[in-house]
Parts: structure tokens; C-alpha cells; sequence
């Protein structure tokens, strides 16, 4: 499997962002997803034990987003216009889960992506769709992504 | 206006999170909505100096949530089921925002609720609707939420 690049800054994937998850995501060739296994630090609590929904949908949102790379192009940059979620089950924090994304459609300027949040014995808890288009360069430039590239790399274990 | 009391551990609003956004919830019965002014940390990041789309919806669900509470009862508890985010424009990190939140129904049993994010000049940069559902008793249990409820507390300014 291929380790997918991260950013410095991203509050899931960030390796120099001390909030960060720093969540690792592997392209899965075989099956056509992106993968990560995360544990959501109990700070990013809702309810006790228990991951607050919007971190729930910042994994899903990070997953959906990733599934976009899957053939390896990740000079392919999309920003989310809308996320659905669904929240079956609580999600727990301080356990290992596996968060896996994949495309349902993709052309050069929009894609619908899917993603799931499984705790390890299988079990669905969240589920989301997204929908992605491609930012005007307005908006790559005022996020200094010039500046930001050579930070986002395939970090080493 | 009335303020809301906030939790211990929510990284949106508790008092007890060393990096919760410290958010406080306002009633503000004329317009029907609650509404809080937080500023998002720069590690809430998505792209440098935008916030990542969890975080957004975090504040949009926390938000979405809060205003089953209009009306002051804050013994009512609901759990969000499932969100529907609209990602309109960039939501800048480190600058004050305007989060707004009002029910669009409510029984005993559930809820649907919408928030929305804008930045000090009005701009609407984010929206949601939400579907909000009484847990069942067991969850109040596993989360231990009586105990919970007990340090639940108004902050002072």
C-alpha cells in the first residue's frame, strides 16, 4: 500500500501542528480505497469517552477528501462544498479506528467521494458523503500553497 | 441575554479542555436563536490559515445543537444524528466569527436544527442542518452523564 503525502499544518494529518491527529492515510490498490487507523485523543471529546460530531465528520471530511488521490495524483487539489453525515453509533475516543474513503465519481473539476469510520471489530459508527470541487487558483494562492508544497511530502515512520 | 452553561470536556466549549475554543452560547429570545462569537485556533487548520471542514462542522453542530436549548431547559438531551454541511467560502482560523443556531422543529423525540458561520461583516461562510435524536438511556449511562451534568457550569466572564 502507498503512504498518501500530509501536510504541516492540517489538523488530522499536520506534522507540525501539535493538535494534530497526524493520521497516516494508505492508498489500497487493490480494493480502491484510502485507509488510516486514528485514535481521537479524549481532549477532542463531546460527550465523555465519547468524539465530539464535528470530529467525527473532520476524520470523514479528511478520508472522502483523500479518496480523491487514489490514482497516486496529488497535485489534484479539491476543497469540500458539502459534507452529509450520518452518525449511527457514539464514536469513541482513546480507541484505535480504521477510517476508509473511496470515489463514487470524479472529473476534473468536481468529485462525490464516500467514507465510513469502522471501530476495529467491523462495526460501522459514521458514514458520510462528499461532494468536492476544484478551488479557483484565487484561493490556492491565499492559502500560500507555494509556500506550503515542499511541507507536504510523504513523511517516514 | 442568557447565557448557557457549557460542559467540562467539549473541545468546542468546555471549561475544562486545556485546547477547547471556549466557546460561550448566548439566548437571544427576540431573534429565536442562540449565537456565540469564538475565534478558531490556528490548529483547527485545514489549509494554512483556513479551518479544516470538521472543524466548521463541529461549530456548526455544536452550535445546531445548542439552540434545542432557546428556551432553557437544559435538561433536554439530544444526540446528533445526522448533519448536512454546506461549505460556502474559506472559514478563516484566528478571526473572530459569528456562529448562529435556531431549531426548525422539535418534539420530544427529535429535532431538526440549522446553524450557520459568518464572519464579522455578515458573510455567511458555512451552513448546516442537523437531525438531532434522544439517545437511548444506556448511552446517558455509558457516558456517565449525571455525573457529567453535576460540573456543567455558566463561566463567568
Amino acid at each position: 500500500m502507498d503512504k498518501q503525502p500530509s501536510a504541516r499544518v492540517c489538523f488530522i494529518c499536520g506534522r507540525e501542528n501539535e493538535q494534530s491527529l497526524k493520521a497516516e492515510y494508505y492508498t489500497d490498490n487493490l480494493n480502491q480505497q484510502v485507509v488510516s487507523e486514528t485514535i481521537i485523543p479524549s481532549r477532542f471529546n463531546g460527550w465523555p469517552g465519547h468524539a465530539h460530531g464535528g470530529l467525527v465528520a473532520a476524520l470523514l471530511d479528511e478520508a472522502a477528501f483523500r479518496a480523491i488521490w487514489i490514482d497516486g495524483d496529488y497535485t489534484r487539489s479539491m476543497v469540500t462544498m458539502n459534507l452529509k453525515i450520518q452518525l449511527l453509533r457514539p464514536t469513541p475516543t482513546e480507541q484505535p479506528l480504521k477510517t476508509v474513503g473511496w470515489v463514487l465519481e470524479i472529473n476534473e473539476t468536481t468529485a462525490k467521494t464516500a467514507s465510513e469510520i469502522r471501530l476495529l471489530d467491523g462495526t460501522v459508527v459514521a458514514r458520510g458523503v462528499a461532494t468536492l470541487v476544484k478551488p479557483p487558483d484565487s484561493f490556492l494562492e491565499m492559502c500560500g500553497w507555494e509556500e506550503e508544497q515542499p511541507y507536504f511530502k510523504v513523511y517516514e515512520d | 441575554m442568557e447565557k448557557q452553561p457549557v460542559a467540562r470536556d467539549c473541545f468546542i466549549c468546555g471549561w475544562g479542555n486545556e485546547i477547547s475554543m471556549r466557546a460561550d452560547y448566548f439566548n437571544d429570545l427576540e431573534a429565536g436563536q442562540v449565537f456565540t462569537e469564538v475565534v478558531i485556533p490556528p490548529y483547527g487548520d485545514g489549509w494554512p490559515g483556513i479551518a479544516h471542514g470538521g472543524i466548521v462542522s463541529a461549530l456548526l453542530d455544536e452550535t445546531s445543537y445548542r439552540s434545542i436549548w432557546l428556551d432553557g431547559n437544559y435538561d433536554r438531551v439530544m444526540a446528533t444524528a445526522e448533519m448536512d454541511v454546506y461549505f460556502r467560502r474559506p472559514t478563516p482560523t484566528g478571526q473572530p466569527l459569528r456562529v448562529v443556531g435556531w431549531t426548525l422543529e422539535l418534539s420530544e423525540k427529535r429535532a431538526r436544527v440549522a446553524a450557520e458561520i459568518r464572519l464579522m461583516d455578515g458573510t455567511v461562510t458555512a451552513r448546516c442542518e442537523a437531525l438531532l435524536l434522544k439517545p437511548p438511556k444506556s448511552f446517558l449511562e455509558q457516558c456517565d452523564f449525571e455525573a457529567e451534568k453535576a460540573v456543567w457550569k455558566i463561566r463567568e466572564d
